[in-house]
């Protein structure tokens, strides 16, 4: 299933409750929450896997990015490509499940820690002949110089859910069994935000509505 | 996949990771680099390679020995289509003069320390006669160095010393070609993940990797170390039967076996 079609269930289950409400939810507002709501479960069910003795992560809670550019950072040195996505925090880097040139998935880019390659017995150049990359705040940097005239392309396969980078016809990474655990979180929480108290001062100073002034009393007669 | 290709460190990283059952190839970088250090180890205690490389020598008549070198073998020049070997001479000044700039000065020919030998100025012997068996010397003592050469009319093509400190080999000032070939014994220590390994070792760098996997962990049970420690041994062995030549221990080893076996009468 799509994000979309996730979010408009959400949306038909919400509907008998926002009969009163000036303005229905709508796709997009239902999709950070779904996100995180996802990448919650999806952390919880992969650790549980590797708990199990299988080290390898669940197809189903990643998401791919084709004809991601690669760029070059004039101050590093390094060629490296904008991340879409952040993805979870997971043992061993795992989070970026797999990356390669568009043209030969064969010849996979071994994801590495950040330090390892500077700390690696023989340093950088012991380990010509393949290419290593690794993630450092949104950026994945690769341990290759790229010919930018071919504008090589590369094939990313993160852990997370991010319904507004993805694809309109993609598939949500979601796990089939936990999709009802999923949607009911969803629910709750946008029920527990009709419940909420309304907050009077925060709205008046959102507004620029005049606050209420204390009345003064004189004790002079 | 090449059939070369199946036999490097990587794929060594690659076979114990699918061992494993990962084969996302987060792990590999960490496998190769213990794979790299089992081929040390292979090439260091048993394999014992030999290589032949053609080195620049630099700006003072210095060459560098590589990083893996355990010690050298032979060392030549090209002459032609031939290499010549050169030979020894204790007597070659070996701390350099350095100009204001800190450049070292090259020795200089004439009259240097480096052309002397036992006292004797060389030159005097030129046209040189090259060769193992010369008057009343027959070990070669007067030959300069290039051995097995006779009669040519070839000056004589200078000589080295070997500098212990900083692993390097002085030259004499006459050496003017730009590259030196050098045979050394390596210990294999300079490798990378796409380095070819024979494919009798393969089995015993896969073992290596996995002995080196668990070795440090607390987790792991002593009596699975100690198999897998086993395991390598006998993979050891069976890479040292395969590679190793048969030495003079072997054939004593063998005589005294088979004088065992012959019944007692």
């Amino acid at each position: 299933m799509t994000a979309t079609e996730h979010a408009e269930i959400i949306i038909s289950n919400l509907a008998e409750y926002m009969v009163g409400m000036d303005k229905p939810y709508e796709v997009r507002d239902i999709f950070p929450i779904l996100d995180s709501v996802t990448n919650a479960f999806a952390k919880r069910g992969m650790l549980e896997g590797m708990k199990l003795g299988d080290p390898n992560v669940p197809d189903q809670y990643a998401i791919e990015f084709k004809n991601l550019p690669i760029y070059y950072d004039k101050d590093y040195n390094l060629c490296y490509t904008p991340l879409p996505a952040t993805p979870i925090a997971l043992p061993f880097g795992r989070g970026v499940d797999f990356v390669s040139g568009m043209r030969n998935r064969q010849k996979q880019f071994y994801v590495v820690n950040r330090n390892q390659l500077s700390n690696s017995f023989g340093g950088w150049d012991a380990n010509e002949g393949n290419t290593y990359c690794w993630k450092e705040g949104k950026r994945l940097y690769y341990s290759t110089q790229f010919d930018e005239t071919n504008a090589p392309k590369v094939f990313v396969r993160l852990i997370v859910a991010s319904a507004s980078q993805i694809e309109r016809d993609a598939e949500y990474p979601i796990d089939p069994a936990s999709e009802y655990e999923v949607r009911n979180a969803v629910i709750q929480y946008f029920m527990g935000i009709d419940d909420r108290e309304q907050d009077l001062t925060k709205d008046r100073a959102n507004t620029n509505l005049p606050q209420q002034k204390a009345k003064k009393t004189s004790t002079v007669a | 996949m090449d059939i070369q290709e199946k036999y490097t460190l990587t794929s060594v990283a690659q076979k114990v990771a699918s061992d494993l059952e990962d084969f996302s190839g987060h792990k590999i970088l960490t496998y190769i680099n213990w794979a790299k250090a089992g081929w040390r180890n292979l090439i260091e205690t048993t394999v014992q390679e030999v290589k032949a490389v053609k080195l620049p020598l630099n700006d003072y008549n210095a060459l560098d020995l590589p990083d893996d070198c355990v010690d050298w073998t032979k060392v030549a020049i090209q002459y032609g289509d031939k290499l010549y070997v050169l030979g020894i001479a204790q007597d070659i000044a070996l701390l350099q003069d350095e100009d204001d700039c800190g450049n070292k000065i090259k020795n200089v020919h004439y009259p240097s320390v480096d052309d002397v030998v036992n006292g004797l100025n060389l030159d005097s012997y030129i046209p040189f006669y090259f060769s193992n068996y010369y008057g009343q010397y027959p070990q070669g003592n007067y030959t300069g160095g290039l051995y097995g050469y006779y009669n040519t009319g070839l000056s004589y093509k200078g000589f080295f010393r070997e500098n212990k400190e900083k692993r390097q080999l002085q030259f004499s000032s006459n050496v003017t070609t730009p590259f030196i070939y050098l045979e050394y014994i390596s210990d294999g220590s300079v490798c990378n993940g796409s380095t070819k390994v024979m494919p009798v070792a393969f089995d015993y760098l896969v073992q290596y990797v996995h002995y080196e996997r668990i070795k440090h962990r607390t987790d792991i049970p002593d009596v699975q170390k100690d198999r897998t420690q086993r395991d390598l041994h006998f993979e050891m062995q069976k890479v040292k039967r395969m590679t190793a030549g048969i030495t003079m221990r072997d054939i004593v080893n063998g005589v005294h076996n088979g004088y065992r076996m012959t019944p007692h009468i």
